[in-house]
């Protein structure tokens, strides 16, 4: 019975299984190892080839540049004005003569990605000639963990999320300071565009980001945080977009008012 | 002819042998057992986490599939980003592609799969568990006949030593491929019938690279669950044709079976407190026990230690299995064994 039936199913089971290990181990090997293709320099870096027409900046203007995601682009505002435009009328119904907004915001970014456009000549030349530089930035980083229904890993993600949000935010605002000593630098907070139905855990969380973010600003002169999460939780279904995610035009025009108060009334 | 002949007859024996001791059912039991635990554990959480999130939401069903649709909206727009590098493309892209599977395949993400489970148990049980299984089949098959005076029939026999103890080797070699076998079938089947679900074409990531002493995602790709767990089972069996080899070389070294799990096994202890408290030392990453767990170089997932990649880890433990036989080869050949 074993030699004739047991042990041959062995010895064929067995050198079929180890041919097929012995394959999965090399392609294992090959598609952990980088000693082959090393065309990531090949490739022209995205940064570079985005060199886009220098603009012309006014220096004898009130210049605005808006930095940061969607929110700061402006996406779901019906009247396609966004936040720099927003606060720009207010100034010129308040006399002022020549405003100009820089609107170099990138749908969808998160804070790594602003790192990145500060870096470059252009950013940092808008920078330099501000005197209102609104930053929106974060809700994309955060957003993920917000959605997410994986509990169990939620609490280390959201630190690491946190922590890495901090340090570019840091980056970018010492970045900015050190170009321009004089323009105000605006943080838009972050709402809650989920509602309560999210949970309380996370609502913590979110709320723990925006004061974490208030706290960062007190190590920068000059910087002004704008709350917007209260409002925004009371008048949930006014401020939205049809995405239910974005601020619509009321929505954005009550983040103008939140900003405009902040800096202007006296 | 007849040389080859005699190998074949040598190794059936050995096979023979380990198949008669009743090792197998005891390895079947342990892999049931825990298998068994482990499956029921994980369903224990996922559905305590599930009546937790309900509890904390306030309407009942949680709608996981508009809120992955969203987050791809998310990531598209991130692709627009003019900001984004080669390496973010790639990732995103993958990101997408994978919320797009579990939304055409009507799975909520966080559901457990048989598929998944296999994989995971093994990220866990290479370090430790797997070893153990080996150990299990491997430290009696010198030392066990040491002790209970069988060798000498063996040697009182015209056949050279080494053809005796290389007969021995392949069986272990068998014998360790076909457990690693039993371990893909038994999880794979038991976790799939506590979870209900397989999920075998889930695409999942790897091919994460070290790119100047950073990971690189430029070249992940996702491979489908079942090629996945193809991969991740060779890595186990090559740890088990490692520990294969260094258990049987202390089985030769030492006299009774006791002595030879003891010091496999102590060493495998040990060497996990050694990457615990001396984790600094440049030595540790030499150490055999520090290489065991081939399967996170494919998840891109784990803490880098400077200098450690798969190769390195295949290097280290290759280097390890050949020295240990070099060793047992050499003092089986020389040593005085009294009948």
């Amino acid at each position: 019975m074993y030699n004739k039936l047991v042990w041959p199913l062995i010895l064929i089971v067995s050198l079929l299984l180890i041919s097929i290990f012995i394959g999965g181990f090399i392609t294992s090997i090959r598609i952990t190892s980088s000693k082959l293709e090393s065309n990531v320099e090949q490739k022209p870096s995205v940064i570079e080839s985005n060199e886009k027409k220098p603009l012309e900046i006014e220096t004898g203007a009130f210049n605005i540049l808006v930095l940061g995601d969607s929110i700061g682009f402006g996406l779901g505002d019906e009247d396609n004005l966004g936040l720099g435009q927003r606060y720009a009328k207010r100034l010129e119904d308040a006399g002022a003569e020549l405003v100009n907004v820089y609107n170099q915001s990138v749908n969808g970014a998160v804070s790594g990605e602003l790192v990145l456009e500060i870096d470059q000549r252009e950013t940092m030349a808008l920078a330099e000639e501000a005197d209102l530089i609104i930053l929106s930035i974060g809700g994309n980083n955060i957003n993920r963990l917000l959605r997410t229904q994986n509990i169990i890993n939620l609490e280390i993600d959201y630190n690491e999320t946190l922590e890495q949000y901090l340090e570019d935010l840091e980056f970018v605002l010492e970045s900015l300071r050190k170009v321009n000593q004089n323009a105000h630098i605006a943080v838009i907070g972050l709402y809650n565009p989920y509602g309560i139905e999210i949970g309380q855990d996370k609502i913590r969380l979110l709320i723990e980001w925006n004061y974490q973010t208030q706290l960062l600003l007190t190590k920068i002169d000059k910087t002004a945080y704008v709350s917007v999460y209260d409002q925004f939780a009371q008048h949930i279904d006014d401020y939205l977009y049809i995405d239910e995610f974005h601020p619509n035009n009321q929505g954005y025009e009550h983040m103008t008012n939140e900003l405009f108060e902040l800096l202007e009334k006296d | 002819m007849r040389v080859g002949e005699l190998m074949h007859a040598l190794i059936r024996n050995e096979v023979l042998k380990i198949l008669l001791k009743k090792k197998m059912v005891l390895i079947l039991t342990l892999l049931i057992l825990f298998i068994s635990l482990f499956s029921y554990g994980q369903k224990y959480v996922y559905e305590q986490n599930l009546s937790r999130l309900e509890a904390s939401t306030s309407s009942a069903g949680y709608d996981w599939k508009s809120l992955a649709k969203q987050q791809i909206g998310d990531l598209e727009r991130r692709l627009n980003s003019p900001y984004i590098d080669e390496e973010g493309i790639n990732s995103i892209n993958i990101e997408i592609e994978q919320l797009n599977y579990f939304i055409e395949n009507d799975i909520n993400p966080v559901t457990p799969t048989a598929a998944r489970f296999t994989v995971e148990f093994i990220d866990q049980a290479i370090i430790m568990f797997i070893p153990l299984l080996i150990i299990i089949l491997a430290a009696d098959i010198v030392s066990g006949e040491l002790s209970n005076r069988t060798i000498k029939v063996l040697l009182t026999r015209a056949i050279p030593r080494w053809k005796i103890l290389f007969s021995k080797l392949m069986a272990l070699m068998i014998m360790s491929t076909l457990v690693v076998l039993l371990v893909a079938i038994i999880s794979t089947l038991i976790s799939g019938m506590f979870f209900g679900r397989w999920g075998f074409n889930e695409p999942v990531t790897t091919g994460f690279r070290l790119v100047n002493g950073s990971l690189n995602s430029s070249y992940v790709r996702t491979v489908s669950r079942v090629s996945y767990m193809i991969l991740v089972y060779s890595l186990t069996w090559f740890v088990s044709v490692v520990i294969a080899s260094i258990t049987l070389m202390i089985s030769v070294l030492v006299q009774n079976t006791a002595s030879a799990i003891g010091i496999v096994m102590s060493t495998l202890i040990g060497g996990q407190f050694l990457q615990f408290f001396l984790s600094d030392w440049v030595l540790v990453k030499y150490f055999f026990v520090s290489n065991l767990s081939l399967t996170k170089y494919l998840t891109g997932n784990y803490q880098q230690i400077e200098g450690m990649s798969l190769i390195f880890s295949v290097i280290v433990l290759g280097v390890w299995a050949a020295v240990s036989l070099a060793v047992g080869f050499y003092v089986f050949l020389k040593k005085d064994i009294l009948v």
